[in-house]
């Protein structure tokens, strides 16, 4: 048997216990840092007002998308409850109607709830108005079109009080802008209402959360209503402000993924195999 | 001898042996010891505001010219409008606004314009006379200690500028008082309340759309509810606030369904939170109305 020489085998347990060495780093003080950035982050979340969230090993953003699937289905719930107090839909119509949302409510919303997760699009993707569009798909395949145009009126009559708050912002701001007198701000209501389209009501966060997401005033519109001064102000580019945060609605519904939809006494079946959680335990 | 020597060189080995160890352990400790020290600093530092001011030093290390009393005054004027002659037109044009408003209610006669004119004249060189008094304690010599407190005394004195609006002190304010009646200060007052009822409104408004959001609300509930929300102020409350007081009152009682009662028990509390504490790194300039 050949004979290792002192020296080599020296440097060979000098090259173990380096490598020991290598590896403790790896197993104690690499985890032990990212646990330390993960507390400082956690501390971070907790100063941006997100209390209970940043606790170190437990980081939760907000929106995240379980807070968010609730949030949708707490919405999609409100609207069946609304439909059935108001279609007079019959017992089947409205077990269809049930089933049918809990079958196809991930499929129809699950895009806009990833994006939604984002903070940048804090207020660009409205919820509110998603769960009534996939709703009245649903609506529209089970009930006649006498039962959905009454629908189709309570969505008349909220756009409408969402046009009188969108429009009463736009103004508070305008005024606080151009300085405006009481008369201007009903001569400019009056053309804001004229001039309205529904699309200008991207969601209830962008109307009164976050000033750039609010619809453009073309300057021609009022323009012959202001001063010089007032009409110089108006084409300045104004500071954009988010006056809220991108922590979540605190007034969102909500309905665990447990839960069943419901309308009056139909209960949604057991989400039906193929769709994407019916595999999990 | 040769055995002797066998015996020497193996010792010799052993002891080279046990060197490497010791400096081996030596190196290990050296390095869990920097590495701890590492972490520990980013817990001390949780905000990382350290290394904000060591970027931003980084960032003007080097790279700062000597400044003249005349480039000091461009680079204070470029926070307030860009120049001091835009700073002057912009500063003029809000106060003009402010007196157009006057105008349209109180019809001002050609006298009380010009009387007026001068006044904002002297309100506005009044300001450029505090901009270079904020200038003379300084000879050019440029830090990167003396730019930051630059920066806070300017951002502080745009802010001010910028509320200078509702300041009652003005000398435009006191001419414009002394030239106006009872009558003509209370129909102005009444106008002012016309904008803070469309302030009130809105919050209003909002109020109600959040319910509708968290209860599901029906045609009939929400006009109720709009109307609950306005007999009490409610709307200046916070949404928690609100639903709290919506669940005890007999309106709430009256017109919403059990479901909804309940759903309106367990609301978690907003904390809202002003614009700079969200992106602390960015620095917005403050427009002159």
């Amino acid at each position: 048997m050949e004979s290792v020489s002192p020296l080599r085998r020296g440097w060979a347990n000098a090259i173990r216990i380096i490598g020991f060495a290598v590896a403790q780093f790896v197993i104690f003080v690499v985890p032990a840092g990212l646990l330390a950035q993960g507390e400082a982050l956690g501390q971070r979340i907790e100063i941006l007002g997100f209390p209970g969230m940043g606790q170190a090993g437990n980081l939760q953003l907000a929106n995240s998308k379980p807070q968010l699937l609730k949030q949708m289905r707490g919405l999609i719930q409100n609207e069946l409850t609304i439909i059935n107090g108001i279609c007079n839909l019959e017992q089947t119509q409205k077990q269809k109607l049930v089933d049918l949302a809990e079958e196809d409510w991930k499929a129809k919303t699950n895009s806009s709830i990833i994006k939604r997760t984002q903070e940048h699009v804090y207020g660009s993707i409205d919820l509110d108005s998603l769960a009534e569009r996939v709703v009245r798909t649903w609506l529209e395949s089970v009930t006649s079109p006498v039962q959905l145009s009454k629908y189709d009126e309570e969505l008349a009559d909220r756009m409408k009080w969402r046009k009188k708050a969108l429009i009463s912002k736009m103004l508070d701001i305008l005024a606080e802008k151009l300085t405006l007198s009481g008369v201007q701000m009903t001569q400019i209501e009056e053309v804001l209402s004229e001039k309205w389209k529904d699309r200008w009501f991207r969601s209830l966060e962008a109307s009164f959360e976050n000033t750039s997401l609010l619809p453009e005033i073309k300057p021609s519109w009022i323009a012959p209503l202001l001063t010089q001064s007032q009409s110089a102000a108006l084409i300045t580019r104004d500071q954009q402000m988010l006056f809220g945060a991108p922590q979540g609605s605190v007034d969102s519904p909500s309905l665990a993924l447990e839960q069943r939809f419901q309308a009056g006494s139909a209960i949604s079946a057991e989400e039906r195999e193929g769709t994407p959680d019916a595999k999990k335990p | 001898m040769q055995k002797s020597l066998d015996r020497f060189k193996s010792i010799c080995n052993r002891r080279q042996l046990v060197g490497i160890r010791v400096w081996t352990v030596a190196l290990f400790c050296l390095f869990v010891s920097g590495s701890f020290s590492v972490c520990c600093a980013q817990e001390n530092d949780p905000d990382g505001d350290n290394d904000e001011a060591f970027g931003a030093n980084v960032a003007l290390r080097g790279a700062l010219p000597r400044m003249n009393r005349q480039q000091m005054e461009e680079y204070m004027y470029g926070s307030l409008g860009g120049s001091k002659a835009a700073f002057h037109k912009l500063k003029r044009e809000s106060i003009r606004r402010e007196l157009d408003r006057v105008n349209s209610i109180c019809e001002l006669t050609d006298e009380q314009w010009s009387k007026l004119n001068e006044a904002i004249e002297i309100d506005i060189q009044h300001i450029e006379n505090r901009i270079t008094s904020l200038l003379s304690g300084h000879d050019g010599k440029m830090t990167p200690q003396l730019l930051q407190e630059m920066q806070q005394k300017v951002w502080q004195f745009a802010a001010q500028v910028q509320t200078e609006k509702a300041d009652k002190n003005a000398v435009w304010h006191k001419v414009l008082n002394s030239q106006l009646t009872q009558e003509q200060i209370a129909k102005i007052k009444s106008d002012e309340d016309k904008k803070l009822a469309n302030q009130s409104r809105t919050a209003q408004l909002k109020s109600l759309l959040s319910l509708q959001r968290k209860l599901g609300l029906n045609s009939v509930q929400r006009a109720k509810i709009e109307e609950w929300i306005g007999q009490e102020n409610y709307h200046e409350l916070d949404f928690s606030r609100l639903c709290k007081e919506l669940r005890s009152s007999t309106t709430g009682a009256e017109i919403l369904s059990p479901e909804q009662l309940k759903s309106l028990e367990r609301v978690p509390q907003a904390i809202p939170l002003p614009f700079n504490r969200i992106l602390p790194a960015i620095r917005i300039p403050i427009p002159l109305r």
